[in-house]
């Protein structure tokens, strides 16, 4: 699912990545964990393509990121589903539209993206909220509707940045346990989080970043 | 690829929620459009009219042959033979001293007192010929004229091609200036609808974002700002085309009342399909063109 051969990410003299090697085969769920600054969101932001990498290959889905054109950045996005800290909600549209508008981005038709998104709230349990606004759910209701907009095209890959770093730990625990049945379903997780605690709960395989390297591939009682 | 009846449905929907969101925003630039295409369409309006009366005036093809105070009525004769032999015309009438003064009080009605005070008709009698219609033109009407001129008894022969030319250079004058106003105003319409697309943009942003992360391609998210821009300026076309014809009845009015001279030639009329769509079309572009400018603020967001 995600191929990443001696990749490195340079800003002018700051190295943030450098030299990362990994593999997460399909249907994995995994942890990237590290300190603050030690280059999760830039290794993600490589991984869907917000960036390229300033050297080494970085194979997503079958597609080699540092060849792809921007042209077909779109159709590569629709394989993966992206959920942020900051849940990236629409502010000034309802729960419902905000998961809607993304299936009318794609092109689905207005009635399939009404059902998907009617079926996706069912789903992550904020049905009942969708006609209200995001400001006025709770932050671990808002991420329960950007993981429904996630799912939206079904995609193959869920990366997560800091899902769960502004919530707390009980809430933090539904996410995770929303991203367990999703991983259960086939769909590959890579959940980027420095919350210790929720990586030991869950006992996956977790990829430990310090400052810009990777350094272990470690078991969960390593993870400190 | 998503098909075009999403698309545009997206697109549009999305723009209309836009604007409504952004009324008073909308609003100006809408206004600012239609100022632009008042001033244009207004010089548009009146050289269009003026050609149609430039037209008209073209199509009567009358020369007037004048006669030489004096003239026996032998000459008056020879004329009206030679006239009539000639087969470039179509009929032609012979107006005596005292019609010409005549008609002159008919048409000029506030003037007509004007006559009394001089001591003798200055309007001199007079041919009125309509040419045919294959020979209303230039070369031939000259041709005429000077044949009739070189007549024993024929003071002049005048005919209204000299008098149309001028004005057609007015008329053309006229349309330049219109040009060149009227682009000035779009341009800045042009430049408000950007700004305020601009405006847009930024307060889209996290949702231009979230678009592109979920996979939305370019034109998704750029059709709906493209869609406001042309919704923009079809509404400023709508509204100038309003406010133009509210300033034609007016006009309308205004020579009906005036009971000019010319009424007989003068047909005041709106615009024709043509100019109607040229109208509405170039408020679209307008539109467009600014919301392309304001796509650099849309540039600069995460990709």
């Amino acid at each position: 699912m995600i191929r990443c051969f001696h990749v490195a990410k340079r800003y002018g003299a700051i190295t943030a990545l450098r030299d990362i090697n990994f593999q997460i085969d399909q249907g994995e769920f995994v942890f990237l964990t590290g300190q603050s600054g030690a280059g999760k969101t830039t290794l993600l932001r490589l991984l869907y393509r917000a960036e390229l990498p300033t050297s080494g290959q970085l194979v997503v889905t079958g597609r080699n990121l540092a060849t792809m054109p921007r042209r077909q950045v779109p159709r590569f996005r629709r394989r993966l589903g992206l959920v942020f800290q900051d849940f990236k909600l629409i502010e000034d549209r309802v729960v419902f539209d905000n998961v809607a508008l993304a299936g009318l981005a794609v092109g689905f038709s207005f009635n399939e993206s009404q059902r998907r998104a009617s079926e996706l709230l069912r789903l992550v349990g904020v049905d009942g909220r969708a006609q209200l606004f995001p400001g006025q759910v709770s932050g671990g209701e808002q991420q329960r509707v950007a993981i429904a907009r996630a799912l939206m095209t079904a995609p193959q890959l869920l990366l997560a940045d800091e899902p769960t770093g502004n919530l707390d730990p009980k809430r933090a625990n539904e996410i995770m346990r929303i991203f367990h049945a999703i991983n259960r379903t086939g769909t590959t997780v890579l959940v980027a989080t420095h919350d210790a605690d929720l990586i030991g709960a869950m006992g996956r395989r977790t990829m430990i970043l310090e400052a810009g390297r990777l350094d272990t591939l470690a078991v969960p009682s390593q993870v400190s | 690829m998503m098909r075009t009846d999403r698309y545009l449905r997206l697109c549009f929907g999305e723009a209309l929620r836009g604007l409504v969101g952004r009324r008073r925003a909308a609003a100006s630039a809408v206004m600012i459009i239609a100022l632009s295409l008042v001033v244009l369409g207004g010089f548009l309006l009146v050289s269009d009219n003026l050609n149609g009366l430039l037209h008209r005036w073209r199509e009567r093809g009358h020369v007037q042959v004048f006669l030489e105070p004096g003239f026996t009525v032998s000459q008056q004769q020879a004329a009206a033979d030679a006239i009539r032999e000639s087969p470039e015309i179509d009929s032609f009438r012979f107006l005596s001293a005292d019609q010409a003064a005549a008609q002159f009080r008919e048409d000029f009605q506030q003037l007509g007192d004007l006559l009394a005070f001089l001591e003798e008709n200055p309007l001199p009698a007079s041919f009125v010929i309509t040419v045919r219609e294959n020979f209303r033109n230039e070369g031939a009407l000259l041709s005429l004229a000077e044949g009739w001129e070189a007549m024993p008894g024929v003071d002049a022969a005048q005919y209204d091609l000299e008098v149309i030319r001028r004005l057609e250079l007015g008329v053309n004058g006229l349309r330049f200036v219109g040009a060149v106003l009227g682009g000035a105003v779009l341009i800045a319409a042009i430049i408000t609808t950007a700004n305020v697309i601009r405006v847009l943009v930024v307060a889209r942003r996290r949702e231009i974002i979230v678009l592109r992360l979920v996979g939305a391609t370019e034109s998704v998210v750029r059709g709906r700002f493209l869609a406001e821009g042309a919704i923009q300026g079809f509404l400023g076309g709508l509204f100038a085309l309003v406010v133009l014809y509210a300033i034609c009845r007016i006009g309308v009015s205004f020579v009906t009342v005036g009971g000019s001279p010319l009424l007989s030639l003068v047909e005041l009329q709106f615009f024709n399909v043509f100019l109607f769509a040229q109208l509405i079309g170039l408020g679209v572009a307008a539109g467009l063109i600014g919301a392309l400018l304001a796509f650099g603020a849309a540039d600069s967001l995460e990709q």
